[in-house]
């Protein structure tokens, strides 16, 4: 061997020793993306969209658990009962040598220490908005119409349809791209199970996917069938009508739609039709607008003898209650500014309570609603209150929670189920930024500038509060127990074990987020 | 002519110089490890880990006046900092490792300028650290302990003492490379803020962030001084 070979393989060998120093990943150099709290079940959820992790906190037995997930989550939420995190993953392509490319996913969660994958779907595409039915058996994926584009094209009327009860197959997600009139999805609505013709008629599971000017309809238990689009506008119309809001009224086949910049509520009945091919529908929406010839600005639906009625709060100062079976329609006189409507309860509403977010007044109004088409006016009492209204926040216990500024700082405990209507004015010394119901017995709420957890029980209205050595971000009601969010990336929470609980009690858990940071590999 | 001169003035001084006696030697050597665990990227944005070693051996035994070889006894400290930041540099992870290590080395002077050896170690690793929100937040800070050695084979290059004072003095300096494999138990962090030394806090769990391996092929390079 030649001195000059040596020679070469000797530096060949140094460098080698000296510089064959192996880089750690790139996924180290990026910022940490983290969402929640998410409640679900008993337990809080967090998602780390960077390093592809789910944490899950018992707040009983203050353990925290992870759980490796699909990379790059795009959107997470809980299912409409809060038993299910379904999180939406954006995949990643194989940039760096060695990289192991992930495919978008939908991914469901269960709340377990650590958290459990229930399902996992891969996507051919990657969505970052995603709507489940309240049953929690269907969903659509989409995309959010301000999403910036990487990729050179992106069509933003493709949706991917989940029967969410089965596991991923050929026809499960399917995806659909929709038909558009220049818009984008910007939300989509599910419907109960709903029978065309109402009586002994088919059963149909609609999505109704909303964007600027139509609407499109999907038949969820079809979903090879072709989308039947809905004008809300004509074609030459300048106006942009927006839909806002979607009720189904299953008994009477009809689908209502309120929209910013239409002068009416939209009346859809879906009517029975033969379909003439595969893939045609067999139903097909008649829009029936106009209705009551009210600009709408807010609507609920409710049962009263047996019909489902229609109450909306109008721009006129009145309310309108409209038939869903025939669209006859009354109008109730309020002669104040109304624009917003509590039902109560939430489900089979027996109550409204009716009053103006957009031009606040210290007024609110209740409309009884049983034998509400007989009485009209006569179920309306009006209640005087010191200051505006601006929000109303329904609590457990037939009380309501009136915040009277923007700012939050001034609240009240107004009665809406008792005679009278009392109201008990509650000091804030602070913004009320976040505020969550306790075991259904107390208002719990924090403001970043305070470190303090404020609990009002609803049975006295007994203020009390409990010190905090952080700055508080979030609080939510988990079980028993309360859990006041810090905002810090690390993951910082200060646990209450009930609202009766005292600071020695309470338990802080700082740096969950990165339990086990030198134990769990990352790679590009 | 000159070349062979020189060769033969070295050469005499080399034999001059293995007759003398040295049973004392203090080296400081710059260890490079490659740490390939994974553990390792949370403090460092490659493998490579440089630390300083501060040695002190003593001569115990030769075998036949060294003509089959020497024992030696070895303490050592060794130690050094390595960090980095982390996630789009929110937060710096920093740690300070150090190893005291009691090793046995035998050493076998095939002349007297030119002693290979081998060397066993076992000692303690001590290890802190550190991560700091660089946004905010509080600084937290750890230390573990556990086991450490190594196993390390090298060659010491002298400096014949003769030839820089003629005979009268007991020092030699030399050159030292060794190379080997260092080892050590894996060392488990927890993490939590201090407590507020005036303030009654609400009692604070905090952060079990694993476990860092240390151990990997080390090189070690530096000057020994024997007397």
């Amino acid at each position: 061997m030649s001195s000059t070979s040596i020679k070469s393989r000797l530096s060949v060998l140094v460098l080698v020793v000296l510089a064959g120093c192996g880089e750690r990943a790139h996924l180290w150099d990026r910022s940490l993306s983290i969402s929640g709290p998410y409640e679900v079940g008993s337990q809080l959820m967090w998602v780390d969209a960077t390093r592809g992790l789910a944490f899950s906190l018992d707040p009983t037995t203050a353990r925290v658990s992870s759980v490796e997930i699909p990379r790059n989550a795009t959107f997470a939420a809980p299912s409409a009962n809060q038993q299910e995190l379904l999180v939406l993953t954006g995949g990643q392509e194989a940039i760096y040598k060695g990289q192991q490319p992930e495919p978008p996913t939908l991914t469901i969660m269960a709340p377990a220490l650590p958290p459990r994958v229930v399902r996992r779907y891969d996507l051919p595409a990657s969505f970052d908005r995603l709507a489940v039915s309240e049953d929690g058996k269907l969903a659509v994926a989409y995309h959010s119409s301000s999403e910036t584009a990487s990729d050179v094209f992106r069509n933003p009327n493709e949706v991917a349809l989940f029967d969410l009860t089965r596991e991923e197959d050929a026809t499960n997600p399917m995806l659909r791209t929709i038909r558009s009139f220049g818009g984008a999805p910007l939300g989509v609505a599910f419907s109960p199970e709903m029978a065309v013709p109402p009586k002994g008629g088919t059963k149909h599971v609609l999505a109704v996917v909303l964007a600027d000017n139509y609407l499109t309809f999907l038949d969820m238990k079809n979903p090879d069938r072709r989308e039947i689009t809905v004008p809300l506008a004509k074609p030459d119309s300048a106006i942009t009508v927006k839909p806002d809001e979607v009720l189904f009224s299953a008994a009477t086949a009809t689908v209502f739609v309120r929209a910013s910049g239409s002068p009416d509520l939209f009346a859809l009945s879906l009517v029975a039709k033969q379909s003439t091919s595969a893939g045609d529908n067999d139903y097909l929406p008649m829009i029936n607008q106009p209705s009551a010839g009210k600009t709408v600005g807010d609507m609920i639906l409710f049962s009263d003898g047996g019909k489902d009625m229609i109450l909306t709060a109008n721009d006129s100062q009145d309310l309108a209650l409209i038939d869903a079976a025939t669209s006859e329609f009354s109008i109730i006189a309020v002669n104040e500014p109304v624009d917003t409507i509590l039902a109560v309860p939430a489900q089979s509403p027996t109550l409204a309570v009716v009053y103006s977010r957009q031009q606040p007044t210290p007024r609110v109004h209740f409309l009884e609603l049983k034998d509400l088409a007989a009485n009209l006016e006569q179920n309306l009492t009006s209640r005087s209150l010191a200051r505006q209204v601006h929000q109303l926040v329904a609590m457990p216990d037939g009380q309501a929670l009136v915040v009277h500024n923007s700012s939050r700082t001034v609240v009240s405990v107004l009665d809406i189920q008792g005679e009278h209507h009392t109201v008990s004015p509650i000091q804030g010394q602070v913004s009320l930024n976040s505020f969550d119901f306790a075991r259904d017995t107390h208002l719990v709420g924090v403001s970043p500038g305070l470190r303090r957890l404020g609990l009002l029980d609803l049975s006295n209205l007994l203020a009390t509060s409990v010190r905090l050595d952080h700055d508080p971000q979030r609080v939510l009601s988990v079980g028993d127990a309360i859990v006041v969010d810090h905002g810090q990336s690390q993951g910082l929470v200060t646990i209450v074990p009930s609202p009766k609980a005292t600071r020695d009690d309470c338990r802080v858990l700082w740096g969950f987020l990165l339990s086990d940071l030198m134990d769990h590999e990352l790679k590009d | 002519m000159k070349t062979a001169n020189t060769a033969i003035t070295i050469a005499c001084m080399l034999a001059l110089s293995a007759l003398a006696q040295a049973d004392n030697s203090v080296s400081i050597r710059i260890n490079n490890s490659w740490i390939g665990d994974p553990s390792f990227d949370v403090v460092s944005t490659n493998d490579h880990f440089v630390q300083a070693e501060f040695n002190y051996a003593r001569r115990l035994l030769q075998f036949r006046q060294a003509e089959l070889g020497e024992i030696w006894a070895e303490a050592a400290y060794m130690a050094g900092p390595t960090s980095s930041t982390l996630f789009g540099e929110s937060t710096k992870a920093e740690a300070f490792l150090q190893n005291v290590t009691l090793s046995v080395r035998y050493a076998y002077p095939v002349v007297a300028w030119l002693v290979p050896y081998l060397r066993v170690g076992l000692g303690v690793g001590i290890g802190t650290l550190e991560l700091e929100p660089l946004k905010g937040g509080d600084r937290v800070k750890d230390r573990a302990a556990g086991l450490a050695g190594h196993v390390l084979a090298g060659v010491e290059l002298l400096w014949p003492r003769r030839a820089l004072l003629a005979g009268r003095s007991h020092l030699t300096t030399g050159l030292v490379i060794e190379a080997g494999y260092g080892f050590g138990s894996r060392l488990n962090f927890q993490l939590s803020p201090d407590e507020d030394d005036e303030l009654k806090q609400i009692p604070l769990s905090g952060v079990n962030v694993g476990h860092l391996t240390t151990q990997g092929w080390q090189l070690r390079i530096g000057g020994v001084l024997r007397f």
